[in-house]
């Protein structure tokens, strides 16, 4: 982990470095130094300052911002790789290359694509940036910033958006880079974005002050699970949605999102669902809630089944049923106020309760979510994120629900804000035994809270068990890789996720797989019991681990210019 | 833009539209040019009795038929073009495409020749024309119709009401439809000094109103035959006013209503 004794100098350092804009001081005394071979994290809540301090150790600074301090950097190159990793839109992946490398020569090129894991490279280098894939045209950018061959690389936010096995990968590719060469690589970005998995040190970045991350609180995590009757049980639910076709004909197909999913929820227990974008979980999520059609199978609300009733018989339900979903401040009207809002839920969902007991059932409400009294008579604009999730935990808990159905409810937060609504939420669900179905793609955050997990690729269940026999035993390749993902490790998943249309036949995460075999393309895996309450499906469960062929591999071949 | 006049934290979004009107001084001058124009077609009698011939004075009583021509023809063309707009993304897929391209079809045809040819073929009327005016300007406030409704689909509110137990109508009535008028307001603006432009080039060609009905277009025809162009000025120049007033205050209504970012 550490560097090696003595300490060699560093390579970038900077001494009190200050930033100011016209206005505001954004960083103040700022230290910092990275050695060779070292790779360091940053970092911090949105607005923090991160990209100017990157941009500020780099020596490139916006009009109106101000550096105060020095910043010691290498005779060699700097180089920035700025946030979304921008490739020029009207040159070819080779044109570019050869602008950074000064040479035409392709077969540098192709190398440095290949070390990214970027299959069919020399192919690629005739393609323009919008003919790739997200995935593809991430791992073309930090191949452009490796190929200028810095001495020290600063990586704004690197593959933010990609999902968390595809990222983790990169990131630990880069880190493999950086080691390697001796080069130093600072990684900046949420914590949500996976930047403090393979770094050798972490600095956080909050109200001007770069320091170490402060010591975090026991992390929350969920009781005991409650035994019980199951209050919500759904049975080989199958949501689809038609493409194509319409009122002039044409050729119509069915994307099926959600496939053949069961699963059973107690009072006062979660079910967590885990999976990448893509595997259905929001589309189960609204499913359940009859907030989606279901195509077929059945939602079974203490034994009625939601998805036979009529559509004001489900109304009269949500009451009971609520449901938060991702960016809480979209989920809010623009033009009308947070209290306004929570008001009006409540008016629909609890007629019975009159104005005066409503006004005062909203200012409750807000307050234990902890807003400020203020808030109510805010518009959505004039809300933090954290204030917005707060916002849509008021809504959705204000009319006493049993069942808490959440889509990535704390996606866009900051760490801080994340673990302060989750504590909030576990707390409701003591004091009140709700039940909770929580779709994330975050591993750690399912099974910390979830009592039982179920992971979800292309729309059916890979994998199901209780949380803590997944963080022991996890038996597929990619709830493997999740978790490694939300770990800091490497996973072990090769390429980009396929596209939903053009899903391989067989096991649908076949061609990622370090397992597979011939026979994985032939039929789909069916669920299997590993033990009571853990089931997967994969053909080659029972591989041993050292079996697993840990030799890189790529298939991703999914660019959208194909 | 203006951001910085823009407070969330304590204006409501129609507050905030207001202010970001009147931040845009075009627009603002627009409108008192629009205003300036009515209200000399309403002293425009008062001068009428010695001075009845006087160019000046006949194009300033022009001006009411002729704003009124466009306002009428222009609203009936932003109401068939948000119609068929509307109806293209509600019902979605291959529908829309083909109404949308034919919207785009009709748009892309010199559609400025319809009153003039309705003139020629059909006889010189009023109504015609208005018809004509709304035909030639409705394409074109589809596709921004549409383009709107696109750019502004992301419904997760719509999708959070109905969560918090409220009907379809309850949703559409209190949360999308104040959400999209705004915007839409914005996208079908431009008829209405399309169908101005479009009227008063019926009426240069000697195929606008009919004979004792006055509108800018028909003076400027009319003075193109006189001698020396006399009384061209006053007409060519109330109508360039009243063109540049128009379009300046849908850029003021168009900035009014930023793209939301997420």
């Amino acid at each position: 982990m550490s560097a090696p004794e003595p300490l060699p100098e560093p390579l970038l350092a900077a001494e009190g470095l200050a930033i100011h804009s016209a206005s505001a001081i954004i960083v103040r005394d700022a230290s910092l130094a990275v050695r060779p071979a070292e790779v360091l994290a940053i970092t911090g809540p949105n607005g923090a300052g991160k990209s100017l301090l990157l941009r500020a150790l780099a020596g490139l600074m916006p009009d109106g911002v101000r550096v105060e301090g020095g910043v010691h950097r290498p005779p060699g190159r700097v180089v920035l790789l700025p946030q979304g990793g921008p490739l020029t839109p009207h040159q070819t992946l080779g044109a570019q290359f050869a602008e950074v490398t000064g040479t035409p020569a392709e077969g540098r090129a192709v190398l440095w694509l290949e070390r990214l894991h970027v299959s069919q490279a020399a192919r690629r280098l005739h393609l323009y940036p919008h003919q790739l894939s997200e995935g593809v045209r991430w791992r073309a950018a930090l191949a452009l910033a490796l190929a200028a061959e810095p001495r020290v690389l600063l990586a704004d936010a690197p593959a933010a958006g990609l999902d968390p096995t595809v990222r983790a990968r990169l990131l630990a590719l880069l880190a493999d880079w950086a080691r390697e060469t001796g080069a130093a690589l600072i990684l900046a970005g949420h914590t949500r974005d996976g930047v403090a998995g393979p770094a050798d040190r972490l600095l956080a970045l909050e109200n001007g002050r770069l320091a170490p991350p402060p010591v975090s609180a026991e992390p929350v995590t969920a009781g005991p699970p409650p035994g019980g009757a199951p209050v919500l049980s759904v049975r080989d639910l199958r949501v689809t949605f038609p493409l194509g076709g319409g009122l002039f004909g044409g050729r119509a197909s069915t994307l099926v999102a959600v496939d053949g999913v069961s699963f059973d929820v107690a009072a006062g227990e979660t079910v967590a669902l885990l999976g990448e974008s893509g595997s259905g979980k929001s589309v189960l999520a609204r499913a359940i809630l009859r907030l989606l059609p279901g195509a077929g199978g059945r939602v079974l609300w203490l034994g009625r089944d939601l998805l036979a009733m009529g559509e004001e018989d489900v109304r009269h339900l949500r009451h009971a049923l609520q449901a938060l979903f991702p960016h809480p401040r979209a989920t809010f009207d623009p033009r009308r106020t947070i209290g306004a809002q929570v008001a009006e839920a409540l008016a629909a969902l609890a007629p019975e309760v009159d104005e005066a007991k409503r006004r005062a059932r909203v200012d409750e409400a807000l307050a234990d979510a902890g807003l400020p009294a203020v808030a109510a008579d805010r518009c959505p604009a004039g809300l933090t994120d954290g204030e917005a999730a707060r916002a849509g935990f008021a809504r959705a808990l204000a009319p006493a629900p049993r069942l808490l159905v959440c889509d990535e409810p704390l996606a866009t937060l900051d760490a801080t804000d994340r673990e302060d609504l989750l504590a909030h939420l576990l707390h409701h669900q003591r004091a009140d035994s709700l039940s909770i179905v929580f779709a994330t793609e975050d591993a750690d955050a399912a099974c910390r809270i979830g009592h039982r997990v179920l992971v979800l690729l292309a729309g059916r269940v890979v994998e199901e068990a209780p949380a803590g026999v997944l963080t022991q035993d996890a038996r597929h390749p990619y709830t493997r890789a999740l978790l490694a993902a939300a770990g800091g490790g490497r996973p072990d998943l090769a390429g980009d996720p396929p596209p939903a249309l053009r899903l391989p036949t067989g096991c649908a995460a076949r061609l990622r797989c370090p397992r597979a075999r011939d026979f994985c393309a032939q039929e789909a895996p069916h669920l299997e019991t590993v033990r009571p309450g853990h089931r997967v499906a994969c053909h080659y469960w029972d591989a041993d681990a050292g079996e697993w062929d840990a030799g890189e591999w790529d298939a991703g071949e999914w660019d959208a210019g194909e | 833009m203006d951001a910085g006049r823009f407070d969330p934290t304590t204006d409501t979004p129609a507050q905030a539209a207001r202010r970001r009107f009147a931040a845009h001084r075009p627009a603002v001058h627009g409108v008192g040019a629009l205003a300036v124009l009515t209200v000399l077609g309403f002293v425009e009698p008062l001068l009428a009795g010695p001075f009845a011939t006087d160019p000046i004075v006949r194009a300033l009583d022009a001006g009411h038929t002729t704003l009124a021509l466009a306002l009428v023809g222009g609203t009936l063309a932003a109401i068939v073009g948000a119609g068929w707009g509307v109806l293209a993304v509600t019902i979605g897929g291959r529908a829309e495409r083909r109404l949308t391209a034919l919207a785009q079809g009709l748009a892309a045809l010199p559609l400025a020749l319809l009153p003039v040819l309705a003139g020629g073929l059909l006889g010189r009327g009023v109504d015609l024309l208005i018809l004509a005016v709304a035909a030639a300007a409705a394409p074109a406030a589809a596709l921004a119709t549409r383009t709107t409704l696109r750019a502004r689909a992301r419904r997760e509110y719509a999708m959070a009401a109905r969560a918090a137990g409220l009907t379809p109508a309850m949703v559409l009535w209190r949360h999308t439809i104040p959400n999209l008028a705004g915007p839409l307001l914005a996208a079908v603006w431009p008829v209405l000094p399309r169908a101005l432009a479009v009227e008063s080039f019926a009426g240069v060609v000697g195929l606008g109103a009919p004979a004792p009905v006055d509108t800018w277009g028909t003076l400027i025809g009319g003075a193109l035959t006189a001698p020396f162009g006399a009384g061209l000025l006053a007409p060519a120049l109330l109508l360039a006013a009243a063109l540049a007033a128009l379009n300046a205050v849908g850029d003021g209504v168009a900035a009014s209503f930023p793209e939301e970012r997420p």
